[in-house]
């Protein structure tokens, strides 16, 4: 389903590269004076400002590879992929915690509505990411979202568990504690266990930080 | 002559009588007497030795009974020093396996005691454990159901506070 982003990303910034067919000449501070009008995200912009044409060529050609089902192309140095990597992961990740609980309860129109309150955007970005949000569910997207990332720079799987849906905030602050500590596209993925009562319990590529009071339970049961 | 004539006894008839007589007691001596005697001799001799061997014969027999009785005593002894020495050999045998069957006995009874210990001990924590389950059981039933939805949310906050830290 990102594919579809991709390819709907791609196509924004060939038309808004057909509109300023100098735009790979000009210096970084226009290039970026210029860019502020486009309905791109802002680290896709941040890429766009310094990369040079054969770069983004290349990077472009990558990304459309990857995207039309060769999952052998490497992102691992593709700067526009890397840039879509950090929207996922910081921006969008940000505004996917904000949905409310129990969007995923709504009927479809409910969720279309909450989606074009949260993705205020009109163009064709905009439109594939609320059909993103709307199609997809919570889970899917964050595993997506993880793959995604992981196939453009090498960063653990990370699973949080839960026993209840965890507020928009303090998703945040793990979000931001974990990309400090596992790189820029750290990404974890949220999960609720109800089993698991009380407390949380963080799986990084396999390895467990329990502090669930399931775990303690246990402990205190294996005493004896 | 006279008177003996009278008598009707012929002197001479009595010489002639007398000498027919040695006559007949001389030859029958060489011929009969003798031969007779020599045979009784050769008889007696051949007795005598007969007796002598057999004396001899029952000697020996004597003297090989009196080895024999004697080889027998001897054997006898022998056997019963031998019996003896099963006797006691056996006994000893019987004395050293019913002390090692007493240690293995003593052994497998320590063994069983062992066991019976550890399966014991065994047992008791198979109870505790299936005791502490059920314990589990019933109190996660009890927090699953019972807990608060704003404890539930202050443990998520706690249990990441004691990540960071």
């Amino acid at each position: 389903m990102l594919v579809r982003f991709n390819i709907a990303l791609s196509y924004e910034i060939i038309n808004f590269l057909k509109k300023h067919s100098d735009f790979f000449e000009l210096s970084e501070k226009v290039r970026a004076e210029k860019l502020e009008t486009a309905q791109i995200a802002k680290p896709i912009k941040n890429y766009l400002a310094t990369a040079t044409e054969a770069e983004f060529m290349a990077d472009l050609k990558g990304l459309i590879s990857f995207s039309t089902g060769n999952n052998n192309q490497d992102l691992s140095a593709n700067g526009l992929a890397y840039g879509i990597a950090i929207f996922w992961v910081n921006n969008f990740a940000g505004k996917l915690d904000s949905l409310a609980v129990d969007f995923y309860m709504l009927s479809q129109k409910e969720q279309e509505a909450h989606a074009e309150k949260l993705l205020k955007s009109e163009s064709l970005l905009g439109e594939t990411l609320k059909e993103i949000v709307v199609t997809l569910t919570a889970q899917e997207l964050m595993s997506q979202i993880s793959e995604f990332a992981r196939k453009v720079k090498e960063t653990p799987y990370i699973l949080v568990q839960s026993p209840r849906e965890v507020d928009h905030d303090l998703k945040q602050a793990i979000r931001e504690q974990l990309r400090e500590e596992y790189g820029e596209l750290a990404f974890p993925v949220f999960q609720i266990n109800r089993n698991l009562i009380g407390g949380m319990r963080i799986f990084t590529d396999g390895k467990v930080v329990d502090n669930s009071w399931l775990s303690r339970i246990n402990y205190i049961s294996s005493l004896t | 002559m006279g008177g003996i004539g009278k008598l009707g006894i012929d002197l001479y008839a009595i010489l002639i009588y007398m000498v027919n007589t040695g006559l007949i007691i001389g030859v029958l001596t060489y011929l009969l007497y003798k031969p007779v005697l020599r045979v009784l001799d050769k008889r007696k001799k051949h007795i005598s030795d007969q007796i002598g061997e057999a004396e001899l014969i029952k000697s020996e027999f004597e003297k090989k009974l009196k080895e024999m009785q004697l080889a027998k005593e001897e054997a006898a002894a022998e056997l019963q020093a031998k019996l003896d020495e099963m006797n006691r050999y056996v006994t000893e045998t019987r004395r050293k396996m019913t002390e090692e069957m007493e240690a293995e006995r003593e052994a497998m009874l320590k063994k069983a005691a062992t066991e019976i210990d550890a399966r014991k001990e065994s047992l008791i924590k198979e109870v505790e454990g299936e005791l502490l389950k059920l314990i589990s059981k019933i109190v996660l039933h009890i927090v699953h159901n019972r807990v608060p939805e704003n404890v539930i949310e202050e443990s998520v906050k706690d249990a990441w506070k004691t990540y960071k830290s």
